[in-house]
């Protein structure tokens, strides 16, 4: 029987320019809520200096677990926001929490979740709980780091999280925890006393024949069915051209197939000189894939079913988090305020709501953590 | 049935593994296929080997966590694939929820592809292993091992070719053998391996690419199955040093100064060397191999059958060692040869080296050594094994024993059981090398007389066994002369007690002891120069050697004692404290007063200091001073009263000799006071004169009775001894506090008016009027009493020649107012007998 928790979950936001005034601004806000939080969550946009935004942060909640990052944007009562801070305080009786920063994930990122994996379960036990994850997610193979951490934690644990990133600028992006600030780093917390119910979903469905990533290194594919890899993508979106790359390939996107039937989805980026495609995440040599369709429609229906599914739990949810992806975000444009609606048609209106827009999104509701892209990840917690 | 497309999808991936080179890059692709396509949230996979089972791989289990157990226990989430029927091993895959027949199928599917995987793997492993291990053999050759074609082109090489090459492995193939092993422009001349190709089987040779440098070259022809040559593989190394050191041997063998004969076991000889040309004076070897040992080579006095079984032994293995009558065949001279016979192996056949050493000079040598040994003044012994071997005549006639007697026995019985060890040890040392210096020791001889002697041994070959030869001498006079002068350097002549340089050493020795708490005595006796002046020196060295007894008497046999100084001594009282050397200070002081009592004429008076050192720290030349510092302030304290002592003691040692004197004393003192008071002395100087009148003679003590007391004349010198007593006299008072204000009156008591009188030869008034009176006085006194050396004077022949002697001995003013008192004491003295 699933205990409820004395959970209290209390957010804020602030747009304000100065990064210690901002998060402080924030944090009141949430804390008048909490009380003393067991971990605090800090989102914010680009443009706040990480190291700013924990020093203030420190100076309310004292030295208690912080997680947080840079994200390209940030959802708060539904609206999204370019530029500002955002903080989600829980707290409660019987919540406790870790966090780690794992620094310089690019290099081995299997032995690095691992690394995490282990330095999460040293600092905060062994028994079940939810993993929350900011990587950076615009270099490592995520995949790989989260089939290291989770080769370290196994499966008494929930994963749940977003890419770190900044404003599609693909500069540079933060991570960082209260031990410190990282980049190309994975912040992680473990968070005990809460239950998370998660969905996800992306409303895409295989739109053509299946082929073969013959040759790919990474984020780039080379090869696919043996020929390069732009070359068969234009044979297979016919009307896709070398200009035209950028919105074709956020039309049509790659499946690869996954468990229960379902697709992952892998998002191409850039059309390279050499024929090859950069993806926003890797993609395995030898992967079956096919080419994947769908319209505003068929995701803000997705949306709809993750809010739908995540929300059907046993009590009330005292909050509900998204990891949206932020392709869906540049997709739907101006769509994308449906794409809320159609969450919040399935909320109480005193259920807060937290979210960001994210560089890949992680979920294990498939059992294991598995990077997505262009999906939505809904964990609500009670 | 239907499929949808997603499973159709996942069937596909599930077969379209790639094949990575690593197990590691394998077991990664089967998580991610794994856990995307089929949720998978744990896998591992098992290989039997050897009926064990490894982990090849695993993920999702946690550090330490027991995955074995869950393997066996799968439940309805794990899935368990044996792979080969369980033969090869098992994979374990779990789901997250209980597995569906359709996940069971997919499972299967991916299961078995994962098994083709990991077989496919393993005989990929198994290859690569066979053709490492086939490398790794040819690599581990140390010869250089290269496959050529016709061309000389290299198409193989091993690690030993590229490493003399100085290139790497890779770098040879394709270039040819002569330019990349050697660095020649051609192949080598007469190169087994174009022979090898020209003939078509195995060849072999020497070949020298460059000046001094050799290989060993044999080539073998590698034919393919219609027998045409495809390449010769060439087997070469390095020979240099071989064929150098055959050189040298040839050149040692020529050169040595033994003849070598080398023959067959049947003893037909093959080879001898330039030695043993010169040595038998042959011409040339083809001569001498035609001759044989045991017949041409040898005297016929030689035992022969001795050699033949010599011979046997030789063949047998053994390496006989013997004397022989060599015969030169030219001439027939014999002479004297050592031969050693050794089984050899030559030219790949057993074979008998037999060398031959010249002896001649070497038995004259014995010889000559043999004489010397017998005729050598030093003791000589040789011992093999603990006994005596041999022994010289010296050696007998040091020792007491014969020869015979000597022989067997053991050699250390001879030593003082005391210097047995010692010795003993001192040999291995010398036997070592590790000392040069000759040893000293005790032996006994037979008359039981024990002789010290110095011996030096060397260990040397002696009749093929390893015997040790030992000189010895006789120092027994030189050790004793030695401990003499040792004893006198470390002792005081006098008292027999040990000197200041001894002391010395023994301050130092001790300081570095562990003989804590070490007292230290010194003691000084007081008034010896007093003595030493008075009474002459043989009297104070009779002090000094009664304090020395009695100091000796009270200490310990522990106790060091010392005279440090003309009157001082010394003792170290090792491990006593402070209470303990109080206690035989009072010994000391207790038997001084017994001796003081025994002796009261020269009675002993010793001034004590005593101070003890606790521990290293505290220096013992420190402890040394507080004990002397402590000395001489009793000194000071006793001082004058020691001094007085002496002198009272002398005092009355005078009269108790001299009791003639004794009168004289009295009534001079009456003559004197009477005189003074009629000269108006000072009452000071009537109390000075009346003391002189009583000690004025204590210059006496010193002199011997043999002369004071002698009858008849004194000889010159025996005046100049008597003469010497003022002096004496004058120096003891000075020594009393009593006698101090009258010691320049007791030096000059015996000054004449007109100076010729001694010491200093003072005239008139220059003489003290004390003195002068005295003078009067004594001398009448001493002409009407008798005397040793004349007979007694009537009071008018005395006062007659008083006053003849006015003005030359006596003073003329005093002379005529003595006439006048004695006159008047005559007159009363004769009224007196009168109104009697």
């Amino acid at each position: 029987m699933t205990r409820i928790p004395d959970l209290r979950v209390g957010l804020g936001f602030s747009n304000e320019y100065d990064a210690r005034a901002a998060v402080q601004c924030a944090l009141e806000q949430a804390l008048g809520r909490t009380g003393r939080p067991a971990l605090t969550l800090v989102l914010t946009t680009e443009g706040y200096d990480p190291e700013e935004v924990i020093v203030g942060a420190v100076r309310v909640v004292g030295n208690s677990p912080l997680i947080g990052a840079w994200v390209p944007g940030i959802i708060f009562g539904f609206e999204v926001y370019a530029r500002g801070v955002s903080v989600c305080a829980i707290g409660g009786e019987g919540i406790e929490a870790a966090t780690h920063l794992e620094r310089i994930i690019s290099a081995g990122p299997f032995v690095k979740g691992e690394k995490a994996g282990e330095a999460l379960l040293k600092k905060g036990g062994d028994s079940p709980g939810t993993v929350l994850l900011f990587p950076d997610g615009s270099n490592a193979n995520i995949s790989e780091l989260l089939r290291g951490l989770y080769n370290a934690m196994g499966p008494d644990f929930q994963y749940i999280g977003g890419g770190s990133g900044d404003n599609l600028r693909f500069n540079s992006t933060y991570q960082f925890t209260e031990e410190g600030v990282g980049s190309d780093a994975v912040a992680a917390a473990v968070l005990r006393g809460i239950n998370f119910k998660v969905e996800l979903d992306h409303g895409w469905i295989p739109a053509g024949e299946p082929f073969t990533i013959t040759r790919a290194e990474g984020r780039r594919v080379y090869e696919i069915d043996g020929i390069p890899a732009f070359e068969r993508y234009t044979a297979l979106v016919r009307s896709c051209t070398r200009n035209g790359f950028p919105y074709y390939g956020m039309q049509y996107p790659l499946g690869l197939p996954a468990a229960g039937g379902k697709f992952i989805i892998r998002d191409p980026l850039k059309a390279e000189e050499d024929g090859s495609i950069l993806f926003v995440t890797e993609i395995p040599e030898n992967t079956i894939a096919t080419i994947m369709e769908g319209d505003a429609e068929s995701l803000i229906a997705a949306a709809g079913r993750v809010a739908e599914g995540a929300l059907n739990t046993p009590v009330t949810p005292k909050v509900l988090i998204l990891f949206d992806c932020v392709s869906r975000y540049l997709l739907l444009g101006k769509d994308f305020s449906r794409e809320m609606e159609a969450i919040s048609r399935r909320l109480k209106p005193e259920i807060p709501v937290l979210g960001m827009l994210s560089f890949g999104e992680i979920s294990s509701v498939s059992g294991t953590p598995l990077f997505y892209n262009k999906t939505i990840v809904a964990a609500a917690g009670w | 049935m239907s499929f949808d497309v997603a499973e159709l999808l996942t069937l596909y991936e599930i077969v379209n593994f790639s094949f990575p080179e690593r197990y590691e890059d394998l077991i990664q692709e089967i998580v991610e296929k794994g856990s995307r396509l089929l949720g998978i949230r744990r896998l591992a996979i098992m290989l039997d080997e050897g009926g064990r089972l490894i982990c090849l791989g695993k993920w999702g289990f946690r550090k330490g966590e027991e995955f074995t157990e869950r393997i066996k226990n799968p439940g309805e989430s794990g899935f368990v694939y044996l792979m080969s029927h369980g033969v090869r091993g098992l994979i374990f895959l779990e789901a997250s929820a209980r597995i569906s027949g359709r996940e069971k199928r997919l499972f299967n599917i991916f299961a078995r592809r994962i098994e083709d995987m990991v077989a496919l793997k393993q005989m990929e492993n198994k290859i690569k292993e066979s053709d490492w291990e086939k490398k790794t053999i040819l690599d581990s050759i140390v010869e250089l091992l290269i496959y050529q074609d016709a061309e000389h082109r290299i198409l193989w090489a091993n690690t030993s070719a590229a490493k003399y090459a100085e290139k790497r492995g890779e770098e040879l193939t394709g270039g040819l053998c002569y330019e990349i092993l050697h660095r020649r422009k051609e192949p080598c001349a007469g190169c087994p391996v174009i022979s090898a190709f020209k003939t078509g089987v195995p060849q072999e040779g020497i070949v020298t690419p460059h000046e001094g440098k050799q290989f060993f070259v044999r080539g073998y022809p590698v034919k393919s199955q219609k027998g045409i040559i495809e390449g010769i593989v060439e087997v070469c190394f390095e020979v240099t040093e071989r064929i150098q050191a055959e050189e040298a041997f040839r050149t040692i063998f020529n050169s040595v100064h033994d003849a070598i004969f080398i023959h067959e076991p049947e003893g037909e000889i093959l080879d001898v060397n330039e030695t043993m040309l010169r040595m038998y004076g042959i011409t040339s070897k083809g001569e001498a191999v035609k001759l044989s040992i045991a017949q041409d080579y040898s005297s016929p006095d030689n035992p022969l059958e001795q050699l033949r079984e010599w011979w046997q032994k030789a063949v047998e293995g053994e390496s006989p060692r013997f004397e022989w009558k060599a015969r030169r065949p030219v001439d027939g001279t014999v002479f004297d040869a050592e031969i050693c016979l050794k089984k050899i192996t030559f030219a790949g056949k057993d074979a008998i080296l037999a060398t031959v050493r010249d002896i001649t000079e070497r038995k004259r040598e014995e010889e000559l050594l043999r004489s010397i040994f017998s005729l050598s003044p030093i003791g000589m012994y040789i011992v093999d094994g603990g006994r005596f071997r041999l022994v010289n005549a010296r050696f007998e006639k040091l020792s007491g024993y014969s020869q015979e007697e000597l022989i067997g026995r053991e050699a250390l019985s001879l030593v003082h059981p005391e210097d047995r060890e010692a010795v003993r040890r001192n040999a291995v040392k010398m036997l070592k090398g590790m000392v040069a210096q000759p040893y000293e020791f005790r032996i006994i001889t037979k008359c039981g007389e024990i002789k010290w002697v110095e011996e030096t041994v060397a260990s040397l070959q002696h009749e093929g066994q390893r015997v040790t030869l030992g000189n010895i001498m006789d120092i027994t006079e030189k050790k004793r002369v030695a401990q003499k002068l040792e004893y006198v350097s470390l002792h005081d002549q006098l008292t027999g007690l040990y000197n200041r340089t001894f002391f010395e050493e023994q301050l130092k020795r001790l300081g570095k002891s562990n003989k804590y708490p070490i007292s230290i005595i010194v003691a000084d006796v007081n008034g010896l120069k007093l003595v030493n002046d008075t009474m002459g020196h043989h009297k104070g060295d009779k002090l000094l050697i009664a304090c020395a007894q009695i100091l000796k008497k009270a200490l310990r046999p522990s106790d060091i004692v010392a005279r440090v100084g003309g009157d001082e001594f010394v003792a170290l009282l090792p491990r006593t404290d402070e209470a303990a050397g109080s206690n035989i200070l009072h010994h000391l002081r207790l038997s001084i007063e017994q001796y003081n009592r025994k002796h009261p004429r020269l009675p002993l008076s010793v001034s004590f200091g005593i101070a003890t050192a606790y521990n290293s720290e505290e220096l013992l030349k420190q402890t040394y001073k507080r004990a002397d510092d402590l000395m001489y302030r009793e000194k000071l304290y006793l001082g004058t009263s020691a001094r007085s002592k002496i002198v009272n003691a002398l005092l009355a040692a005078l009269s108790e000799r001299d009791h003639l004197t004794e009168g004289h004393g009295r009534r001079l003192q009456q003559l004197c006071r009477i005189l003074g008071e009629k000269m108006e002395l000072s009452p000071q100087q009537l109390a000075n004169l009346s003391l002189l009148a009583q000690v004025h003679d204590i210059g006496k003590v010193g002199i011997p009775d043999r002369i004071l007391f002698k009858k008849g004349p004194l000889t010159d010198e025996e005046w100049e001894i008597m003469r010497q007593h003022p002096e004496k006299g004058y120096r003891i008072a000075l020594a009393s506090p009593d006698l101090a204000g009258i010691a320049d009156l007791i030096l000059k008591h015996h000054e004449k008016w007109d100076g010729t009188g001694y010491p200093l030869g003072l005239k008139g008034d220059e003489i003290p009027i004390e003195c002068r009176i005295l003078a009067i006085a004594d001398a009448f006194d001493a002409m009407i009493s008798d005397r040793p050396y004349r007979r007694t004077k009537t009071v008018e022949e005395a006062l007659e020649e008083i006053r003849r002697c006015a003005g030359m001995q006596f003073d003329p003013k005093l002379v005529e107012i003595f006439l006048q008192v004695i006159l008047t004491i005559e007159e009363f003295s004769e009224r007196q007998k009168v109104a009697n």
